[in-house]
C-alpha cells in the first residue's frame, strides 16, 4: 500500500516550499520529495556545529571533470560544477539550437539539486516584477524592430492575474522569507521602485561597497531613481523564521555559494524549517528521493513514483500533487510521465499533439550588462559585499520603451561580490556562462609569473559591472523535449532547443549600452570599448549579453508549462492546475507565460503562495 | 589516534545518494578512460569517499566509511573494517544506515595523515566499491587509500617529477617576484624567518600531488607523460644540469615554446604541450589561493600576500579574507569552517 498524503509536493525550493510552509498551518499532511540531501547550517548540526556549506571557493565549482556522453558533440570537454549542481555525466542536459543537429551538454539551466533548491546557491536578487511585465500582450507597441508581435511564431500572453493581484503575496513572500533593501531613492528618499509599493517589507540594507558608488554616481547621471537592490540575506533578526540578528553577512561567499549560518533566505531556513519546527508533524520532508513519473487514472493523479535514497522503486499518494522541480525537470517529468501512458496522461497534458503547449515557449532573461576595472588606481575590498548594492526601475519605463523601440523593459543592477576572491577572478576571467569557466584564463598565457601580478594589479578590487534583467521573447521555437541520451535512471534527459529571437538581439544591444553609458558616466578615466586598449585593457568598458556571447540558456529557466486563461494556448490553468487534472499543479518558474524584467525568484515564491490559498480550499 | 562517533545515519544518506544511487550500470564516469572497465565508474565523485568532513576538534577531521551494496545483493550479516589509522587487530563494525543500501561508520581522526583500508564483509576481504583511491603494501597486496585533510605525503609524484613540477610552479606563479620579495620581508608575512619562498612552489606541489590522486586522478597521467617530456627536452638543451636545476633561460624558453610547439619534443606521446601548460597553470593557481586544507596556499600565504599587496583608498587592505575564514586560519566569530 502506498503512503496517503494530503499534499505531495515535488521539489523543496522556491516553487514548492511556499505551498508546504502555507499548508503546514492548515492541517493538512504534507509530502515533500526532495532529490537532493538536506545540506545543514551550523545550527542544523547541534553536535559538532558544522555545517555542509564551506565558504570554500572549490565548492562553487570543484575540480574538472569530463563530459563522458557518447553521440554530444562537446563529449570529452572539461566541466566544472558546484558540490549541489547534479553531475552532467549522471543527468544531463541537452541544448542545440532549432536545427536540432549536434545537441551538447551543457550545465546551464540547472538550478541546485538540494533542500531549498536554487535559493541555496543563488545571488538573492529579489526583486518584484514590474507592472507592464504582467501584462505584455495589453501592452503591445507597434513598430518594433524585428517585431515580436508581427511574427506568428511569437506568441505574447498576458498572465491571467494583475500585479495588483499578486501584491499581497509579494509582500508575504518578502516579509516571510526574510530580503533587505529599500522601496525608495538612495539619494532623495522619493519613491524609486517604479510599482506601487504601499507597504516596504524590507529589512534595512547594509552599507553599501564604496566600490559601487560608480555604479550609483552614473545611474544618477542617467536621471534614473535609485533604490538598494533587494537581496534575501537577513540583515537583522528575523522573527517569522526564527533567526537571531547575523553576526557579520558581508564575506564575498553569496552568489553560487550555500551559507553555512542560514543568513542567505534559503527555503530552507525561511520557510521550510520554521514551519516544521513550528507545526510538528504536518510536513515529511524525504530528501535523495528522485521522482520518477506520474500515475493518473482519469483526471486524478493516482501516484506519485519515485527512487528512494538506495534507488529502489517507492510510491506515495496525494489528494493533491504539485510539481515543483524546475522548469526543465517539471517539464520533463510530465512528458517521461506522458510517455509511461500516452493514452492516459499522455492525453491529459496533451503531450505531442500538433497545437500542444506543453514544453513551448520556454524562457530565460535576456541578460548583459558592462563592466570595467576602475582605472585611476583605487581598488575596494569587493568581499566586504553582498552580491549587489544599488538597482534601478528607470529602464523598464513606457517612455524609454518607447524611444529606443523596445517590447519591455529591464531591471538594471550593479554587482558588487562577482569576481571579489581570487580562484573566481582567475575561472571566471574572460569566460562567458558557467560551461566555459577556466577557458579565459587557461587560453590567456600571459598571466604567468609577473603577468599574474599585472593583471591582479588592474583586475583585484577594481572590477565593477552593472547588469540588466529583461523578457526573453516566447517563441514557440524555443522549447524542451526528450532526448534518447538515458540519465543515471536510465530515464530520458531533457533536451533544450533555443535560440534568441532577432528583437531579443535589439533589446540586449540597447540595454548593455544603457549599462555601458552608465560606467562611462560614473567610473572616472573610463573609456568606450573601441577605445585604444592598454595590457589589461584597464578602464575600457567591455558591454555584452547572452546574445553576443552565443549563451543560449542562462540560469533563470522559465515557461515550458505556461499558465493562461485560454486552455488552448496554455499548459496550466489560473491556478496553476494542469488544465485537464483535478489534483496537478506545478508552481515552480515553468508557469511563466513571459519571463519579467527582473530576477524571477520573488515572483515565484509569490505565485507559490498565491496557489496556496486555492489549495488550501480543496483540502 | 581515532575516536568513533555516533552515527549519524541521516546525514549519510545526505552525503552518499546523489554519487552511488542509481540503476543504470553504465560506466559514465571513467573521465578519458582512467578506471578502466572497473565498476567503480558508475559512480560520479567516486574519489569523495570516505566522506572526509571538518571536526569540531582542531586538528581533525571527521571521516566517514561507506560500504555499498548491490542493490539486487543479499543483506551481509556483518561489515567491518580495518585501517592503518588503528592497531590493523581492531575490528570497526560498520552499521547499516536506515534501512538503505549503505553500511556506515563515522570516525575523529587528526588531519594532515594518508592511510589504507579493507572491508571484511562476512569474511570477505574486499577493497572499497566506490573509492577510486588505491595503494600497494610492501608486500603487493592492495588497499584502498584515503588521506585527511592538509596531508603533506607525496602520494602520486615521484621525488624528480615534485623538483621539476616545483620550478614549472615557480614560473607560473607571482611568488618570484620583486613584489613577493617585498612581501616575504614584510611584517605581513606569517611564516617563520628560515622559510622562504621556495615553500610556497612546494605547497603547490603538494596541492597538485593530491588533486591528481583524488578529485583529477583522471590527468595523472598527463603530469607523467608531460613531466618526462620535459626532462627528456632539458637534458637535451643542457646534459650537464639537472632538469629542474637548470638555467632560467633555458626553462623560460621551453615554457614560451610550450604555449605552441616544442622542438624535440615527442608528439605521438603527447599531442599538444600547451594543453598541459593550461592544465598545470590552472592547478598551480588553485593550489596557491583555495583553502589551505587542499595542501597548498600554506598558512594562508597567498591570501595573504594578495591581503598586504592590495590596499583601498583608506590603506586598509583590499582583501579581507580574514572576517570570513573560521579560526585558527582566520578571525571569523561566527563560521567554524
Amino acid at each position: 500500500m502506498a503512503e496517503e498524503f494530503d499534499v505531495v509536493v515535488i521539489g523543496s525550493g522556491a516553487g514548492g516550499a511556499p505551498i508546504a510552509y502555507e499548508l503546514a498551518g492548515s492541517n493538512a499532511r504534507i509530502l515533500i520529495l526532495e532529490k537532493g540531501p538536506r545540506l545543514r547550517t551550523e545550527d542544523d548540526d547541534p553536535a559538532y556545529h558544522r555545517s555542509d556549506f564551506k565558504r570554500d571557493e572549490l565548492f562553487n565549482a570543484g575540480p574538472e571533470k569530463r563530459i563522458n556522453i557518447p553521440g554530444v558533440v562537446n563529449t570529452g570537454q572539461s566541466f566544472y560544477s558546484s558540490h549541489v549542481e547534479p553531475d552532467l555525466n549522471d543527468e544531463p542536459h541537452l541544448w542545440s539550437n532549432h536545427s536540432e543537429q549536434d545537441p551538447r551538454v551543457t550545465i546551464e539551466g540547472y538550478t541546485a539539486q538540494v533542500v531549498g533548491g536554487g535559493t541555496q546557491l543563488y545571488g538573492a536578487v529579489s526583486l518584484r516584477f514590474a507592472e507592464r511585465d504582467f501584462q505584455l500582450r495589453a501592452a503591445r507597441l507597434s513598430n518594433l524592430p524585428s517585431d515580436p508581435y508581427a511574427d506568428p511564431d511569437v506568441d505574447i500572453r498576458d498572465w491571467p492575474y494583475t500585479y495588483a493581484d499578486l501584491l499581497p503575496y509579494y509582500e508575504k513572500a518578502e516579509t516571510l522569507v526574510g530580503i533587505n533593501g529599500t522601496v525608495n531613492d538612495v539619494v532623495g528618499g522619493t519613491p524609486a521602485q517604479l510599482k506601487p509599493f504601499p507597504r516596504n517589507c524590507y529589512q534595512a540594507p547594509l552599507s553599501a561597497n564604496p566600490i559601487s558608488q560608480f555604479a550609483l554616481d552614473g545611474m544618477k547621471v542617467m536621471g534614473a531613481p535609485v533604490y538598494r537592490t533587494p537581496l534575501a540575506v537577513i540583515t537583522e533578526a528575523h522573527a517569522p523564521s526564527g533567526r537571531p540578528a547575523p553576526v557579520w553577512v558581508k564575506t564575498g561567499f553569496v552568489n553560487r555559494y550555500g551559507d553555512p549560518l542560514g543568513y542567505k533566505s534559503n527555503t530552507w531556513v525561511a520557510l521550510l524549517r520554521p514551519a516544521m519546527r513550528q507545526k510538528p508533524g504536518r510536513i515529511e520532508l524525504r530528501c535523495n528521493c528522485t521522482v520518477t513519473h506520474l500515475q493518473s487514472d482519469g483526471a486524478r493523479v493516482t501516484a506519485v513514483h519515485y527512487r528512494d535514497p538506495s534507488g529502489f522503486a517507492r510510491t506515495a499518494v496525494g489528494r493533491l500533487v504539485v510539481v515543483a522541480c524546475s522548469a526543465i525537470e517539471s517539464v520533463r517529468l510530465l512528458m517521461l510521465s506522458a510517455e509511461e501512458d500516452p493514452a492516459g496522461f499522455g492525453t491529459r497534458v496533451r503531450y505531442r499533439t500538433a497545437d500542444t503547449s506543453l514544453g513551448r515557449y520556454f524562457l530565460t532573461h535576456c541578460f548583459g550588462g558592462a563592466e570595467v576595472s576602475v582605472p585611476d588606481g583605487r581598488r575596494f575590498d569587493k568581499t566586504q559585499s553582498l552580491d549587489s548594492d544599488y538597482a534601478t526601475d528607470w529602464f523598464g519605463r513606457p517612455d524609454f520603451l518607447r524611444e529606443r523601440n523596445l517590447w519591455a523593459g529591464a531591471a538594471l543592477y550593479n554587482n558588487t561580490s562577482d569576481q571579489s576572491l581570487p580562484v573566481t577572478l582567475a575561472r571566471t576571467d574572460g569566460s562567458t556562462d558557467l560551461d566555459t569557466w577556466w577557458a579565459g584564463f587557461d587560453g590567456d598565457l600571459r598571466k604567468t609569473g609577473e603577468g599574474i601580478l599585472d593583471w591582479l594589479n588592474a583586475d583585484f578590487g577594481t572590477r565593477l559591472s552593472v547588469s540588466f534583467m529583461a523578457n526573453q521573447v516566447p517563441w514557440k521555437k524555443n522549447y524542451i523535449r526528450l532526448s534518447d541520451v538515458r540519465d543515471k535512471w536510465n530515464r530520458k534527459s531533457a533536451w533544450v532547443v533555443k535560440d534568441w529571437h532577432p528583437h531579443d538581439g535589439h533589446l540586449m544591444q540597447v540595454l548593455a549600452g544603457v549599462c555601458e553609458d552608465i560606467l562611462l558616466a560614473g567610473v572616472p578615466g573610463s573609456r568606450r570599448q573601441g577605445s585604444p586598449e592598454n595590457t589589461w585593457n584597464r578602464g575600457v568598458i567591455e558591454e555584452g549579453s547572452v546574445y553576443a556571447q552565443g549563451v543560449r540558456i542562462a540560469n533563470h529557466i522559465l515557461g515550458g508549462a505556461r499558465f493562461g486563461t485560454d486552455r488552448a494556448s496554455s499548459v496550466l490553468d489560473p491556478d496553476c492546475r494542469v488544465w485537464d487534472f483535478d489534483n496537478l499543479f506545478v508552481t515552480d518558474g515553468s508557469f511563466m507565460p513571459t519571463s519579467g524584467g527582473a530576477n524571477p525568484t520573488l515572483t515565484i515564491q509569490a505565485n507559490a503562495f498565491r496557489v496556496a490559498d486555492r489549495l488550501k480550499q480543496l483540502i | 589516534m581515532f575516536e568513533l562517533l555516533p552515527p549519524d545515519d541521516e546525514h549519510v544518506l545526505d552525503l552518499c545518494a546523489k554519487h552511488l544511487a542509481r540503476t543504470d550500470e553504465s560506466l559514465r564516469h571513467s573521465h578519458k578512460g582512467y578506471l578502466g572497465t572497473d565498476r567503480r565508474a558508475r559512480f560520479s565523485e567516486g574519489w569523495r569517499f570516505p566522506l572526509v568532513e571538518s571536526s569540531d576538534q582542531p586538528g581533525a577531521n571527521h571521516v566517514t566509511f561507506v560500504w555499498r551494496r548491490e542493490m539486487d545483493a543479499p543483506s551481509p550479516r556483518e561489515v567491518w573494517l580495518v585501517g592503518t589509522f588503528a592497531p590493523l587487530h581492531e575490528r570497526i563494525a560498520l552499521g547499516r544506515a536506515l534501512d538503505s543500501i549503505y553500511w556506515c561508520v563515522r570516525v575523529r581522526m587528526p588531519s594532515r595523515e594518508c592511510h589504507r583500508y579493507l572491508f571484511n564483509i562476512d569474511g570477505s576481504w574486499e577493497r572499497d566499491p566506490v573509492n577510486p583511491q588505491q595503494e600497494d603494501d610492501a608486500a603487493g597486496n592492495t588497499w584502498s587509500r584515503f588521506f585527511t585533510e592538509g596531508a603533506t605525503k607525496p602520494l602520486v609524484l615521484q621525488e624528480h617529477e615534485r623538483a621539476l613540477l616545483a620550478r614549472f610552479v615557480r614560473h607560473i606563479l607571482p611568488f618570484r617576484t620583486g613584489a613577493a620579495d617585498e612581501f616575504l620581508r614584510s611584517p605581513g608575512n606569517p611564516l617563520p624567518k628560515h622559510v622562504d619562498v621556495l615553500d610556497q612552489s612546494v605547497g603547490v606541489v603538494n596541492f597538485i600531488d593530491k588533486v591528481l590522486a583524488r578529485e583529477e586522478a583522471h590527468n595523472l597521467v598527463d603530469y607523467q607523460i608531460c613531466l618526462r617530456e620535459i626532462e627528456r627536452v632539458l637534458r637535451l638543451r643542457d646534459p650537464f644540469a639537472e632538469p629542474h636545476l637548470t638555467s632560467k633561460q633555458i626553462f623560460a624558453q621551453l615554457y614560451e615554446e610550450m604555449k605552441g610547439m616544442v622542438p624535440g619534443w615527442n608528439t605521438a606521446v603527447y599531442g599538444s604541450p600547451s594543453h598541459f601548460l593550461r592544465m598545470v597553470r590552472r592547478h598551480a593557481f588553485l593550489g596557491a589561493f583555495a583553502h589551505p586544507k587542499y595542501g597548498g596556499n600554506a598558512g594562508a600565504i597567498g591570501w595573504r600576500f594578495l591581503a598586504e599587496r592590495f590596499r583601498d583608498p583608506s590603506g586598509a587592505s583590499a582583501f579581507g579574507w580574514e572576517k570570513a575564514i573560521e579560526p585558527p586560519l582566520g578571525a571569523s566569530t561566527d563560521y567554524h569552517g
